[in-house]
């Protein structure tokens, strides 16, 4: 091997340095050659949809429909409504996280079906099933009618409600993730310091779980965003109350054919919004601490 | 503070069932192997985890009372099992476990802070960080105050966690073989400081953190290694198996064990065998083994230990014939002390055997024998001089000198 590499060297820098290149290579990746390929593959199905997206875009006329009120108000209303979601995900979904991580195993199990099936329920049924319950005739739509004079459908609250209802699960299974990978050593040793329950989830579990907390939110943030299937069936498609970007979208798309450059200029819109928001939070991940 | 506790706890196969007693300033080590139930004993003691029957309590303070259990839950007494936030009890274990998110400082001001027994919360953030700087500076941590624990070395991380747990003046200390996951070096240097913690009681000077003059904190160290013991315990204690088999004055344990389990611990040999004349022990396996002075009268059963790095070998010589014809004779008649007139054997208390292992051992290299509970400790140098491999045929020898005798408990 050092007898080989020397030959090499004494030959010419050039050929000594992609020897060495494909030493590291060799040495870093032991991937078969052949799953290169549907790597490839899966990567061009992710990516090249938004290349198409980008190069159908008619250019001269997508500044005027990004700054137009409807475009305006469509995005203002899914920032706020994804926020307020991702707030309410984050209140709920970490205790449920705790539950879950700290129950038996069976038990929890089974709280981890529950809390998941949302994900692998198509976000339409899941707008029926929020009718269901919180709609007029629904269980507790009804009654909160009837006693409250509260009516939930078609409102920007349903649009929230219909968010965290598809985006909780993200948050829930990152920060359940990462309390089950803390383990409760810390804990302990916090309690034997004297530390109480509160003070122990405060000072030692919350810090310690942040970056699957703020994993789970991007995640929660962004699907919340996206959320248009329940949110269409439950809030309905109210321009200003309940349009979010991605009905406004479809409305645009569905319209008329003349639209479908708006529908183009509002999706590339969403989808920077969506990377800036990346950015962002991935910035503010790596900057604390190390 | 005098800690009491007694417990039975039941894992599938597993039994725990033993009690401790720790006085105040006195330091209890409990020695036996990985899974002899020592951790499962400090975490009831501790609050972690509560026993299926038995009582912890400090001066008096009952923290945890689970009464014999008369067939279903109502059926006993109350259970009680003070959380462990409100124990007054410290543990630190074999990892350090510091907070990462939290700076060397604010680790040790973290108990501090947080103090569950005086509410509201222990003490303002300012005042504990200037009392964890103090305990810092105790452990000569200061320059490390503002580094995260992943910035500290194993070592160093102890430290800080022993600073950490002694800051929040605990009633009892519990410490889970503290030294075990750090290398040599650094398991003496937090030797060295723990032995001082409970020794002079390295503190910060103030008063109690409870309003009330500190008393010194009853301890206990478990540990599988012997030198713990030595150095920091004023008392023993031998678990096997969830029980503990012997205890009481560290130099009596260590020095005297009373079976071959505990002789294992401690690194010694043991035989058992009865007192024949004030210069001989029969051995149960029918040896005689010359002794020098013998305390016990004539008759009595005592146990017999002496270390391995006392056990010589030689190679059974094929040249000596009169070894050989020794060896013979006892191979048929089975061991036999050798007797002082015979010239045959150079040296007292020889018998044959055969080499099976060599192992590392703590002086050198530990040589195991076939058939026989003793083990030989000896320089690589001299089995070399030997040229004594596994397989061959030795003689093992003891000197009468190294033997102490004591009644068989």
């Amino acid at each position: 091997m050092s007898v080989s590499s020397r030959s090499v060297l004494t030959t010419g820098t050039a050929a000594s340095r992609s020897a060495a290149a494909r030493t590291t290579a060799a040495a870093g990746s032991g991937i078969p050659r052949l799953l290169y390929l549907p790597a490839a593959l899966g990567f061009a199905l992710l990516i090249l949809p938004l290349v198409g997206l980008f190069l159908r875009a008619d250019w001269p006329s997508v500044p005027a429909a990004i700054v137009s009120a409807e475009a305006q108000s469509a995005l203002w209303l899914s920032l706020q409504t994804a926020l307020a979601a991702t707030v309410l995900c984050l209140i709920v979904g970490i205790p449920l996280a705790l539950v879950i991580a700290r129950s038996g195993n069976r038990l929890a199990g089974l709280l981890r079906a529950l809390t998941t099936l949302p994900l692998v329920m198509p976000p339409l049924v899941g707008g029926i099933a929020l009718l269901y319950l919180l709609g007029r005739n629904g269980l507790v739509g009804s009654v909160l009618e009837l006693w409250f004079g509260i009516r939930i459908p078609f409102t920007t609250g349903a649009v929230v409600i219909a968010q965290s209802f598809v985006a909780l699960p993200f948050l829930v299974i990152s920060v359940e993730g990462a309390l089950r990978t803390a383990g409760t050593r810390y804990e302990a040793v916090a309690a034997t310091l004297g530390a109480g329950r509160w003070t122990v989830f405060r000072r030692v579990t919350l810090p310690l779980i942040m970056p699957g907390v703020i994993a789970g939110t991007v995640l929660c943030f962004a699907r919340a965003l996206g959320e248009f299937g329940a949110t269409a069936l439950f809030a309905g498609n109210a321009a200003g109350t309940t349009r979010t970007m991605p009905l406004a979208i479809y409305t645009a798309f569905n319209g008329a054919g003349v639209s479908q450059d708006s529908a183009i200029a509002l999706s590339l819109l969403l989808v920077v919004v969506g990377i800036v928001i990346l950015l962002l939070l991935r910035s503010w991940r790596t900057t604390p601490e190390r | 503070m005098t800690l009491d506790a007694t417990m039975l706890v039941n894992r599938g196969s597993f039994t725990l069932d033993a009690s401790v007693s720790v006085s105040p300033g006195e330091t209890l080590a409990l020695l036996g192997p990985n899974g002899s139930g020592k951790s499962t004993l400090l975490a009831v003691i501790a609050g972690l985890l509560a026993p299926d029957q038995g009582s912890v309590s400090v001066d008096g303070r009952v923290l945890t009372e689970v009464p014999q259990s008369g067939g279903g839950r109502s059926g006993g007494g109350r259970m009680t099992v003070v959380p462990a936030h409100r124990r007054r009890i410290g543990l630190l274990g074999q990892d350090p476990l510091l907070f990462p998110h939290l700076s060397a400082l604010e680790n040790v001001a973290f108990g501090l802070r947080s103090h569950g027994l005086p509410r509201p919360h222990g003490m303002k953030a300012a005042e504990a960080r200037e009392r964890a700087a103090e305990w810092l500076d105790a452990i000569g941590m200061s320059e490390f105050a503002a580094r995260k624990p992943a910035e500290l070395s194993g070592g160093q991380q102890q430290r800080v966690a022993i600073a950490r747990v002694l800051a929040t003046e605990p009633d009892v200390l519990l410490f889970d073989e503290p030294m075990a996951a750090l290398d040599v070096q650094n398991a003496s240097l937090v030797r060295t400081l723990l032995r001082e913690c409970l020794a002079s009681r390295i503190s910060a000077t103030h008063t109690g953190i409870h309003g009330r003059p500190q008393t010194a904190p009853a301890t206990i160290v478990v540990t599988h290694d012997v030198v713990d013991a030595m150095v920091l315990a004023d008392r023993v204690a031998i678990m096997d198996a969830g029980r503990i088999i012997d205890s009481g004055d560290v130099a009596r344990v260590l020095g005297e064990p009373i079976n071959q389990f505990a002789a294992t611990l401690v690194g010694l040999n043991v035989l058992h065998g009865i007192v024949e004349t004030d210069e001989l022990v029969r051995l149960a396996d029918g040896r005689g083994l010359a002794v020098d002075d013998v305390a016990p009268e004539v008759g009595a059963e005592v146990s017999v230990a002496f270390p391995p790095s006392a056990v010589t070998l030689r190679r059974e010589s094929s040249g000596s014939d009169a070894a050989a014809a020794v060896a013979a004779a006892t191979a048929a008649a089975g061991p036999t002390a050798p007797e002082p007139t015979a010239s045959a054997p150079s040296h007292p208390n020889e018998w044959h055997a055969t080499v099976d292992l060599l192992e590392p051992g703590l002086r050198g290299i530990r040589v195991t024998l076939l058939g026989d509970t003793v083990v030989a400790e000896t320089a690589a140098a001299d089995l070399l001089a030997h040229d004594i491999t596994p397989g061959d045929r030795i003689v093992a020898s003891v000197a009468a000198s190294q033997i102490t005798v004591y009644p068989r408990r």
